[in-house]
């Protein structure tokens, strides 16, 4: 049979649809406004669960520096009422519609903290997980419940927004979402260093990042992928970057700037200083994967690892980086990878040689996955690792209590 | 306090237990004669005692491994104990349950720079990560007034904040990477130095999970540099709203310090009375701040923060012109509990959080409380985040008191919950609030939470009878409800 899409409006209707779901052995496929398939496991469900109709702001007290809103609203909605009262998201939540060629532009709030998406910040400000303070959803047990406090601080029973961040729908469906608000940083300016390899990169990043300079974005762009970035300041011929930026008040940043610049070889290459509007987009269009250009027989990746693995990494996973396409971003911390999807070979045992190979690879730094390619591709690489296999115990329990009859996304986290 | 039934077969045991612990751990590390025990019969939280069945203090993670596995193996409880400063009685024993003191675990095992990862045993002090990183121009942010004492693996279990949490977040904010034995033993490492793992993220539901879901064994933190420059500003007011004005208008500005504190009249007169840090002794409400960052910032920022507190009528400001007068400035602040401590015999420490708007109306309501229980209550408040320490003053040797002081925080965690704020900020449930928890939670809520136990420690043998009033077996809340007389998934097993 195939899929049946519902739009509920109302936490009500929810509630019931998955009642009779559990009743009925049927499984959902949750959906905010649909900005992001392939973020996560393919799901194959019986129904499709669209939640962009549950909408609207349900309250916003700048003074308390929160917001609370129907999980199923946009981000753009957001933020456009927080930049009217001087106010942002501070983990900078991407917008990935453009990087999945949707129609539609822009996630929801409910879907940027269930992927636990955060921008280039997240350096300095955290995740969306850090900045996300209550919520109500409907459990895979058809159940409505509440979790946290509209509050700052708050260590009442367990901290469930935790997981709920980054579950990817497969615990609960959120209707309502309470957020951290913070002041928009009066001045943005950001540094280009151009033409800097890996190597000399990696090392520049880690200095900078044991200074107390509060970046708020520190990132190193192959050149393959800067190629697609049309700033006019940029270098006609595209160069690789490594890119700081600085936030908050113009007295703040002169000082800070001016610390920066001091701990770069002098001369050694063209530094590039962004004024705010060019900064702004630049920092945009990499929060937003825009350079991330990929290729049918090519995977994008995203994998997480500590700053000072990279330089043996990323050699590890590209045979010739300097020609590759990726960008390595908080401060060095998450990695973008575009990598071609190893050819299938006639002869069975190489495939499996070669693609287990970078699998390995890909698995031994941290969480990755490969977030666009091909069914097959995302089907093979995108496997729990076997050497957390006891963590995967774990995590199947926590999930077998909120959603029993696994009826909530199934396979979109793990298989099986 | 109800505790759950010490069940009298464990009892019986105990020798048993103590020889079999002694087996696996060593005989100096069971601790079984009642002298010594007393050492561990209550927390911070003065007013509850109970000697548990034995204790135990492990050397090193795979004796915390050995002895959650024989307690598994042998059907014991257990209560995990840090440094035992908790405010709440997380580290409350019970009498029929193991406890399993982390202290030996005290080495700092990995101080990374380049990736500004500090990783430590459970043991060590919050303060001593902080020590051992500062000549290299680093420190660890998350700052509890008790940071000289707490361990590291109680401020997990607690999520501690501080003073500075405002701006540099949480514990669970500076996580990174967790080492955890579960209740059967088995150990296993989540996230590692970039606070990332596979899967749900375990990091954020351990932290303040307050020892009921797992044991740890090891845990990487967050290194900062050290802020260049810092300074604090004195503001005293004579009446609350004025001060709450204030702190609304320096949030509005667009300005989050490094540390936004308020203290009212009883609790700034006993802090000056003990430490003579220069307060107002007149003033109703004190406001102590600081701003951190690059010397310009921080000087325009002071500026600034002096100025809104002038105009919102502060009859009393001061601004530090050097560390030594910063530090005063805080002294206050920081000996704020023991100080009242000298004007009282006991004393309560309640933790609740409010939205930051309600402050004088709930001030006002406590101020109201106070007399109808004829009791003192001196506030301390965490004016950037809303976290409100009211000390209820008694005297436990007379008749009824320490009844009364206990039915008045109550009364102000249900004040704090009416004005849309929670039952704790950041000292955590233990047995302290548990029975308030409904006050918060619907019954569907707790089965939500208690569930996650379920996942972890079905058994419920890790620090049972703290932060859940009602005692559900899993089976039960397994359960699914029955929807128009048919069961779901019928044919498969239940457990």
């Amino acid at each position: 049979m195939p899929p049946f899409a519902i739009y509920p409006e109302t936490e009500q209707e929810i509630q019931e649809i998955i009642r009779d779901g559990l009743q009925s052995k049927m499984s959902f496929g949750i959906w905010g406004r649909q900005s992001k398939p392939g973020w996560g496991g393919d799901v194959k469900s019986d129904k499709e669960l669209y939640l962009d109709r549950l909408s609207g702001i349900s309250s916003y007290e700048p003074e308390e520096m929160l917001i609370t809103a129907k999980a199923g609203t946009s981000l753009g909605e957001i933020e456009s009422a927080l930049a009217a009262r001087g106010q942002c998201l501070a983990f900078e939540p991407p917008d990935y519609s453009r990087f999945y060629d949707r129609d539609t532009s822009d996630g929801s709030i409910g879907g940027a903290i269930a992927c636990n998406l955060s921008g280039p910040r997240r350096l300095l400000a955290g995740a969306a997980r850090d900045h996300f303070l209550a919520f109500r959803a409907i459990s895979g047990r058809g159940e409505l419940f509440q979790s946290g406090g509209k509050v700052m601080k708050n260590v009442t029973g367990y901290d469930l927004c935790k997981i709920m961040a980054g579950s990817q729908g497969t615990l609960a469906a959120m209707t309502e979402v309470t957020v951290k608000t913070m002041p928009r940083p009066p001045m943005t300016v950001s540094l280009l260093i151009a033409g800097i390899d890996l190597e000399p990169a990696l090392q520049l990043l880690e200095k900078a990042l044991q200074q107390p300079l509060q970046l708020s974005g520190a990132t190193y762009i192959s050149r393959s992928a800067i190629s697609y970035c049309q700033l006019p300041s940029l270098p006609i011929d595209p160069e690789p970057i490594l890119a700081f930026r600085l936030e908050g008040r113009h007295v703040s940043i002169e000082e800070r700037f001016q610390s920066l610049r001091k701990i770069l070889p002098l001369g050694a290459f063209q530094e590039i200083q962004l004024e705010p509007e060019e900064s702004q987009a630049f920092w945009q269009q990499l929060r937003d994967l825009t350079w991330l250009q990929s290729s049918h027989s090519e995977m994008v990746w995203r994998v997480t690892h500590p700053l000072t693995h990279l330089a043996v990494f990323i050699p590890m996973v590209f045979g010739t980086p300097e020609a590759c396409s990726y960008i390595i971003d908080h401060g060095g911390m998450t990695s973008w990878l575009v990598i071609p999807e190893p050819p299938a070979r006639v002869n069975a045992a190489n495939i499996y040689d070669e693609r287990q190979a970078l699998r390995d690879i890909l698995h031994s730094q941290g969480p990755a996955r490969c977030i666009k390619g091909s069914r097959a591709a995302r089907a093979f690489f995108n496997v729990w690792p076997t050497d957390h296999l006891s963590l995967l115990g774990l995590q199947k329990a926590l999930k077998a209590q909120f959603d029993p009859g696994n009826i909530l996304n199934p396979d979109r986290l793990w298989r099986g | 306090m109800d505790m759950p039934l010490p069940d009298y077969s464990v009892l019986r045991r105990r020798g048993t237990i103590a020889r079999d612990l002694r087996r696996r751990i060593g005989s100096a590390a069971v601790i079984d004669d009642e002298a010594a025990l007393r050492a561990f019969e209550m927390d911070g939280l003065t007013v509850y005692r109970q000697i548990p069945l034995l204790a135990v203090l492990p050397a090193n993670a795979n004796e915390v491994s050995s002895v959650l596995e024989y307690c598994h193996q042998t059907g014991l409880k257990l209560v995990p104990r840090g440094a035992g400063t908790s405010l709440s009685g997380g580290a409350l024993p019970i009498a029929d349950g193991v406890l399993l003191g982390l202290s030996r675990l005290n080495r700092i095992l990995d101080i990374d720079y380049p990736n500004r990862a500090v990783t430590v045993q459970p043991g060590v002090r919050n303060a001593a990560i902080s020590d051992a990183v500062r000549a290299q121009g680093f420190y660890y942010a998350p700052d509890p007034s008790s940071q000289i004492i707490c361990s590291i693996g109680g401020n997990i279990a607690e999520n501690a904040g501080g003073v500075h949490c405002l701006k540099y977040g949480l514990t669970t904010n500076n996580l990174l990477g967790l080492e955890i034995a579960l209740v059967t033993g088995e150990r296993m490492r989540i996230g590692g130095k970039t606070g990332e793992g596979w899967g749900y993220d375990l990091l954020g539901l351990i932290t303040g999970s307050e020892g009921l879901l797992a044991v740890v064994t090891e845990a990487t933190l967050r290194i900062l540099p050290q802020p260049p420059a810092a300074r604090a500003v004195l503001a005293g007011f004579k009446d609350i709203e004025a001060a709450g004005a204030c702190v609304a208008h320096i949030i509005a500005g667009g300005i989050i310090p490094a540390g936004l504190e308020m203290m009212d009249r009883l609790a700034i007169q006993a802090a000056e009375a003990f430490v003579k840090a220069g307060y107002p002794i007149d003033a109703e409400a004190l406001l102590i701040m600081e701003l951190d960052g690059v010397v310009a910032e921080v000087d325009n920022l002071t500026e600034e923060v002096a100025e809104i507190a002038r105009r919102a009528g502060a009859f009393f400001l001061t601004v530090s012109q050097n560390d030594a007068e910063r530090q005063r400035y805080w002294a206050g602040r920081k000996a704020a509990f023991p100080a009242i401590g000298r004007l009282t015999p006991d004393y309560l420490c309640m933790d609740g959080t409010i939205p930051r708007k309600k402050l004088p109306e709930v001030l006002k309501g406590i101020g109201r409380l106070a007399d109808e229980y004829g009791l003192r209550v001196a506030n301390v408040f965490h004016a950037g985040d809303g976290n409100l320490h009211p000390l209820i003053m008694f005297d436990a040797n007379q008749e009824g008191q320490l009844r009364a002081a206990e039915a008045l925080g109550a009364e102000i965690l249900k004040l704090c919950v009416a004005m849309g704020g929670v039952l704790t900020g950041e000292h955590g449930v233990g047995v302290e609030k548990r029975d308030l928890m409904p006050l918060m939670f619907s019954t569907i809520d707790l089965e939500h939470q208690q569930r996650v136990k379920c996942a972890f420690d079905p058994r419920n043998a890790l620090n049972p009878g703290k932060v859940f009033p009602t005692l559900h077996r899993c089976a039960e809340l397994g359960r699914l409800h029955v929807h128009q007389g048919r069961i779901p998934f019928p044919d498969i097993p239940r457990f």
